[in-house]
């Protein structure tokens, strides 16, 4: 937590209440408090494994708190936030990173790769492209189905070099489906910086070759997420239609911590460092009298006694027994098939290509 | 969802009056893009929607390839949901339409645990298996090879019903050897059996994933001599993985070496009779005689 000597991120609080701002502090925080427990229990070798989205917590959060609770969610490896914020209990996320029983995929898949619907979130894949897709899948349901609701899918400036990013977007443009493709801008994918991953000066141009709106907020700045995200979605509720979100941001501490950051340029990490958005936060909210150096530090001390309590249950639960039979039967979504059979015997004769519209026909 | 399936009616026309019917929501033609549309399938099933999509050749289903194989297949292994999403897959050569518009991809599928794949070979089976992969809440790639579209027909039940996915379907029963096979192969073990007088099992895989492998089993210990046979090329078909199951399982009922025949290990050329050398028809006539006298 570093102490700025000025604001370096300017907020408008619009017509935000003080208790408004200080929920959206409350929410901002969290995933810096978990990813600062994440790197100690990386360090003394209880995690293996962290993708730090330390420094685009606005990103995550003020995406989430734009929406409503109950709008699909499509984050990626850096999007804590959206976990988080979604309310998911940490310890069940704890349990999750550590492949064990209480998480969400019986250990069988690692970090945020996993989906709950009761919270409205599917995780990723590996791949970096294929979720935006998934995500207008869902806007498409919704408007099928006549609910007034947006989905939201994240990918980066790196996976949006992806084919998939180009079909996704495309798509939804062409389906006019109410689905928000969020750009996270933070300028390196891997070793790979921006200038060797596409030639555009902004992901704000690609709108045009859509035919999407598109625009640019600063990712660092919690209040300017957070408005725009609400702004935006309300008006694809009411006309149904894509858009593209560029949030501009910098990933302070590399790809993985196993890679670190050696082939970061000289400077460029400090320059961002004090624009970081809660150190920037929290002197506004001090400077506005939303909340004092004391409530603060309280905030803080809580939190973090919550993020030892739940990580606690998540360590002390066993691994997931080795069963053979369990992990061959939930290849499949459970299904007993029963044969229907024809209800009368009236036959007709068709060809093959008759026979499987019929099918299809009655199918539908 | 698929390429020109609205108005149009799709390339076979298997999509014809459908938009009519019911309507441009539920009959959604699509941009060229088949990664995002499996993926807009996979998002209509999160949302509790089924989602049929028609690849407009079996062989492009290469460019939605991820999508099916590692968010389709992987879904409910890795978290418990489910992907409700039917592919149907125009397949096959025999119209000398070239390597692109040819092929013969199932074993790719059959190799991806979380698939299901169904093969009829038959109107009225054709049906009922389209039904029952819709009804089924996984991911199913139903393979139709386009030229039995409009080659063969029968009587077939004008009712909706549906056929069980994963159990295999005697042809025709015999003593003398067993030919196992799907698709065409079904066509033309029939035809060769019948220009031999041949008393044999023709078993009918139809679904090659999950494979029935109580059927597999019982007519290789009942004949003793099998022969496997499919359009697909003979290296990595499904053919070997048969071959293996059948050797190990059946080892001391079998009387003559587990042989296959496939297609040539190559891509499908477009030349009429280089098309047809191509295809194992005739090399599977020679083998089959081959086994039954071994």
């Amino acid at each position: 937590m570093a102490t700025l000597t000025k604001q370096h991120i300017e907020f408008d609080r619009k017509d935000l209440s003080n208790k408004a701002l200080k929920d959206i502090y409350l929410a901002l925080i969290k995933p810096r408090m978990i990813e600062e427990k994440m790197l100690i229990l990386l360090r003394q070798g209880k995690i293996t494994k962290w993708f730090s989205g330390m420094g685009q917590e606005a990103i995550s959060v003020g995406c989430t708190l734009g929406l409503n609770d109950d709008e699909y969610m499509f984050p990626m490896h850096r999007n804590l936030g959206v976990f988080v914020t979604r309310n998911i209990p940490l310890r069940n996320l704890f349990s999750q990173f550590q492949g064990k029983m209480n998480g969400y995929t019986k250990g069988r898949d690692r970090s945020f790769h996993f989906g709950s619907k009761e919270h409205h979130v599917v995780g990723m894949i590996s791949h970096l492209g294929p979720q935006l897709a998934l995500g207008g899948g869902v806007a498409l349901a919704n408007k099928l189905k006549g609910e007034k609701k947006v989905a939201m899918a994240f990918t980066g400036d790196g996976g949006a070099s992806e084919g998939d990013f180009h079909e996704a977007l495309n798509v939804a443009s062409v389906w006019d489906l109410p689905v928000m493709f969020v750009v996270e801008n933070n300028q390196w994918g891997l070793s790979t910086p921006s200038r060797e991953q596409f030639r555009c000066e902004s992901f704000v141009d690609k709108g045009i070759g859509y035919g999407m709106d598109a625009f640019q907020v600063d990712g660092n700045n919690i209040l300017a997420v957070y408005h725009a995200v609400k702004e935006i979605s309300e008006a694809l509720r009411e006309t149904p239609r894509p858009f593209l979100l560029e949030l501009m941001s910098y990933r302070m501490r590399g790809h993985e911590e196993a890679s670190g950051t050696k082939y970061y340029p000289e400077g460029e990490q400090d320059m961002w460092a004090v624009k970081d958005p809660i150190d920037n936060y929290e002197r506004y909210l001090k400077t506005e009298g939303v909340l004092t150096q004391d409530e603060i530090d309280t905030i803080r001390k809580e939190y973090k006694q919550h993020i030892q309590d739940e990580f606690n249950i998540a360590a002390a639960e066993e691994h997931v027994p080795v069963s053979t039979e369990n992990e061959l039967s939930d290849v499949y979504a459970p299904f007993n098939q029963v044969v229907i059979n024809p209800k009368t015997e009236t036959k007709t004769e068709k060809r093959f290509i008759d026979a499987l519209q019929d099918g299809l026909r009655q199918s539908m | 969802m698929g390429q020109d399936i609205a108005e149009y009616g799709g390339a076979f026309k298997l999509t014809e009056g459908f938009v009519d019917q019911f309507g441009k929501d539920r009959i959604r033609n699509t941009p060229i893009c088949e990664s995002a549309i499996v993926g807009a399938a996979l998002g209509l099933s999160i949302k509790g929607m089924k989602a049929v999509m028609e690849m407009q050749f079996a062989d492009f289903v290469t460019v939605g390839f991820n999508q099916i194989i590692n968010n389709l297949a992987k879904l409910h292994y890795r978290w418990g949901e489910n992907a409700d999403v039917v592919i149907r897959m125009p397949t096959g050569g025999g119209s000398a339409a070239g390597p692109f518009h040819s092929q013969s991809n199932e074993a790719w599928f059959t190799h991806t645990p979380g698939l299901k794949v169904v093969y009829p070979s038959s109107p009225s089976e054709a049906k009922g298996l389209l039904a029952a992969a819709i009804e089924d809440p996984n991911p199913v790639l139903v393979f139709e090879h386009k030229n039995l579209y409009r080659s063969i027909r029968e009587d077939v039940n004008d009712d909706y019903y549906t056929i069980e996915i994963g159990k295999a379907n005697l042809v025709q029963t015999g003593t003398k050897a067993s030919v196992i096979t799907y698709g065409m192969g079904v066509h033309w073990a029939k035809q060769i059996a019948e220009k031999h007088n041949l008393d044999i099992d023709i078993l009918d895989l139809r679904t090659l994933l999950p494979l029935d492998l109580d059927a597999i089993y019982e007519t290789a210990n009942k004949t003793g001599r099998v022969c496997i046979l499919h359009e697909d090329c003979l290296t990595g078909g499904i053919g070997g993985e048969l071959s293996a199951l059948i050797a190990e399982n059946c080892f001391e009922n079998l009387d003559a070496p587990v042989m296959r025949e496939g297609a040539l290990d190559t891509p499908v050329p477009f030349d009429g009779d280089l098309e047809i050398n191509y295809m194992p028809k005739n090399r599977f006539e020679a083998k089959l005689l081959k086994l039954i006298n071994y």
